[in-house]
């Protein structure tokens, strides 16, 4: 069954979108993805618009379009609903910059110093402009993460990866970065880092910098790809925008759409490829490693790229380690969405589930791919999270 | 335990009952499971209730199927009560009653005994589900029956919910927190003194088990029953939620959300399915491969036949007695394809469960590599 054939009318009304949804669970009067998606799609195809100060309000997770029986793409209705939205004041302004994290962190990374302390003192006069006061800024790194200049002519020997760093890696925690480019390289890959920019994902809601987002990184992709590079993400929204968002975004365009139907299909999260690797014997675990407890946190845009749980069964086939998957939902943080202002109780009140589950657990490390997953749970209990190939990485270096 | 490398690898294609059960099956003798599933199906949306009618009673393997059944809902939390030689009636929203073998605890504690006063619970704002109306017919239905039972309709207002339309789920996510349960049943224990039973719409939690529905009927003061509503239903999220959760825990690597659309075959077997994944299409291979897709989406995979796709050419689906799937022929289509659930020949509405039951419990023993059933 193809998703691209099938349309509203594919909807059954059984209501299993509602079923699955964050916000519903937690806001009694938010009209859910049934009604937002695909039932008042019907009226906006008719230039009729309603329930249009709740599409804002959904958090992007994909979930609801996962679950449906007759694969429907409700989110990707909502999700349009939220272009047309108009907005107004302080909020207008918040919105802008909360799409544009690349914009953020070129800036922030230049002052690095300066702008985190700044973010750390303004934090009380945040409220003004939309922003929750009760949450920290991640700090900026005072170096982005660089591309190394691959030559294409002494590495034909090698199989290349181009690294998609998405925006926490290149402007937070190039770190991170580091150590994935260690992992691939100890595993015979050339790294180069590639030169793009945000994937687009939060500006979602503004269709111009989405799309001129994903043509900058077709490009800044296009040379490599098309050398036969594979592109890797370690993060899960980026990696969700990259194998399926671009695709939909040239339905006119021969070239780019070529291009982005290339980049989807050689698209991998780093774990995904590890476990191809490891279930292709070219990947060695360590026999042994001191015991710890690990807790995993699925994040719902991983959920949404149907490849399982590459970093949870990795981790698990290491003797040593006891790995929970902890199953607790969707953390509620979803970028941006926790630090406005308006939404920051929803997005507590979503993530008490998974505080619970790894308070529970009292586990020596959470790991997760997503980076904000990462700060809600640190955010919410009292656990540093790691994102898988850190605890990897610590593990092959011993 | 089986060395890893040496272990077979079972695909189960279908996360209904039928695959469910087969999947619990075979990865408990000792095989490496993957699920595929491309949602609930129609399970979810199911009131789980299992009904003998139309299923074979000397089938050599009934006993075990329903004995691995019971268990494995009594692990994931979801308790069932009945036996399937038994036969109870239970009741339902829409006022009458319905015979059963097993059903979840729930459903089968709201069982009509004589001379039973039963007040059916309403709550003002929920839509779908009329107490009075459900009372009245459900009166009338056990007069019919001569089953002496007093149905009486009881609407209740819970003030902290506005006054405005909600559905099952809706009460469903709100009752999911225990105080907000513990608040209802405090609304609803001076009502029930004359009652001696309560039957209410199933709301009470998408995620509850066993322990906090009695917990809650404790609270009360007298048994309390549940009524399936319309879908959502509540009780079909239970199952198929504790249920999924439970493989998950076994081991079971699940994957949810994206349908299988062919199935690779070489030299006369099954080597892999093909998922429409975004970006890429996933590949998982296997040794052996169980097919639980429902009727709904039944063969709406393909077959690439060394690189060629070719259409199912079944219409009546049929298994041998290695639960393998037959051709036209009487063939089996392949030496690794199995078939359970609704897909097969035999089904009807009212066997679904029962017939999902028995056979991905033999689907998953034979896949998991028992050469004979052992029943």
């Amino acid at each position: 069954m193809l998703k691209d054939k099938l349309n509203i009318d594919s909807c059954l009304k059984c209501s299993y979108c509602n079923t699955v949804c964050p916000v519903i669970k937690v806001r009694p009067d938010y009209p859910g993805p049934k009604k937002l998606g695909s039932d008042i799609e019907r009226f906006r195809r008719e230039g009729l618009n309603f329930g249009e100060d709740w599409v804002d309000y959904c958090l992007g997770c994909g979930q609801c379009s996962l679950i449906c029986p007759n694969q429907v793409g409700v989110s990707e209705y909502i999700a349009e609903a939220k272009t047309h939205q108009k907005k107004r004041g302080i909020k207008k302004i918040r919105d802008y910059v909360f799409a544009r994290p690349a914009l953020l962190g070129k800036m922030s990374t230049i002052t690095a110093p300066v702008s985190n302390t700044v973010f750390r003192v303004a934090s009380p006069l945040m409220p003004i402009g939309g922003i929750t006061s009760k949450r920290k800024f991640p700090a900026y790194a005072s170096k982005p993460l660089r591309g190394s200049a691959v030559d294409s002519y002494k590495t034909e020997q090698r199989k290349q990866i181009l690294l998609f760093p998405g925006c926490y890696i290149n402007y937070n925690d190039p770190e991170l970065g580091k150590t994935a480019m260690n992992i691939l390289e100890r595993s015979g890959y050339l790294v180069e880092v590639a030169r793009t920019g945000c994937c687009g994902l939060p500006a979602a809601a503004d269709k111009k910098e989405s799309l001129t987002d994903a043509e900058n990184n077709i490009l800044a992709m296009e040379d490599s790809v098309t050398r036969g590079s594979k592109v890797v993400t370690l993060c899960t929204s980026c990696g969700y925008t990259l194998k399926s968002k671009y695709v939909r975004l040239f339905p006119e365009d021969e070239k780019f759409g070529k291009l982005a139907d290339m980049i989807a299909t050689n698209t991998y999260d780093l774990g995904e490829l590890m476990l191809d690797l490891l279930e292709e014997g070219k990947l060695k675990l360590p026999i042994n490693t001191s015991p710890r407890k690990l807790v995993y946190h699925a994040p719902c845009h991983l959920k949404a790229q149907g490849i399982g749980k590459p970093w949870f069964k990795l981790l698990k086939s290491i003797p040593g380690l006891e790995v929970i998957d902890l199953d607790a939902g969707c953390c509620g943080m979803s970028g941006t969405y926790g630090f406005r202002q308006e939404k920051y109780d929803i997005s507590m009140k979503i993530g008490e589930n998974l505080f619970k589950a790894i308070n529970e657990n009292k586990p020596d490390q959470v790991v997760t791919e997503c980076a904000t997953c990462r700060m809600q749970i640190e955010h919410g209990t009292q656990y540093k999270a790691l994102h898988p190939a850190e605890v990897f990485a610590q593990i092959l270096s011993r | 335990m089986k060395l890893d490398n040496l272990q077979r690898t079972v695909l189960v294609i279908g996360g209904g009952l039928a695959g469910i059960t087969a999947a619990a099956v075979a990865i408990k003798k000792g095989a490496k499971v993957t699920l595929a599933t491309s949602g609930p199906g129609t399970l979810a949306m199911s009131g789980g209730s299992i009904s003998s009618q139309g299923i074979d009673p000397k089938h050599p393997c009934l006993e075990k199927a329903m004995g691995f059944f019971t268990d494995m809902m009594a692990r994931a939390g979801c308790e069932y009560k009945g036996e399937f030689r038994d036969r109870q009636l239970v009741p339902n929203a829409l006022g009458s009653f319905q015979e059963v073998s097993m059903a979840p605890a729930s459903i089968w504690s709201g069982s009509p005994v004589k001379g039973n006063k039963v007040m059916v619970l309403g709550i003002r704002g929920l839509s779908g589900f009329n107490a009075n109306l459900t009372a009245e017919l459900l009166t009338e239905s056990a007069g019919r029956r001569n089953l002496p039972v007093e149905y009486t309709g009881r609407m209740i207002e819970v003030p902290w919910l506005q006054n405005r339309g909600f559905n099952t789920l809706d009460l469903a996510n709100h009752l999911e927190e225990q105080q907000n349960r513990d608040k209802l049943a405090e609304i609803i224990k001076p009502l029930i003194k004359d009652y001696s039973l309560l039957l209410m719409p199933a709301i009470l939690g998408q995620q509850i088990g066993s322990t906090e529905l009695a917990q809650f009927a404790e609270k009360v003061g007298c048994s309390v029953g549940e009524l399936n509503t319309v879908p959502p239903s509540v009780v079909g999220l239970r199952i198929s939620q504790s249920l999924l959760k439970y493989l998950q825990k076994a081991g079971v690597d699940i994957n949810f959300g994206y349908p299988v659309q062919s199935l690779q075959w070489q030299a006369g077997r099954c080597t892999a399915a093909i998922l429409d994944t975004p970006g890429r299409k996933r590949i998982i291979k296997a040794d052996h491969f169980i097919l639980a897709t429902g009727r709904i989406n039944k063969f709406d995979l393909v077959i690439n036949h060394e690189g060629k796709d070719t259409e199912w050419d079944l219409e009546e689906t049929v298994v041998n007695e290695q639960m393998q799937l037959l051709n036209q022929d009487k063939l089996p289509v392949a030496a690794n394809v199995y078939g359970a659930g609704s897909i097969l020949k035999g089904f009807d509405c009212r066997n679904g469960n029962a017939l999902a039951i028995l056979t991905g419990y033999q689907a998953g023993i034979i896949a998991a590599g028992g050469e004979t059933i052992e029943c």
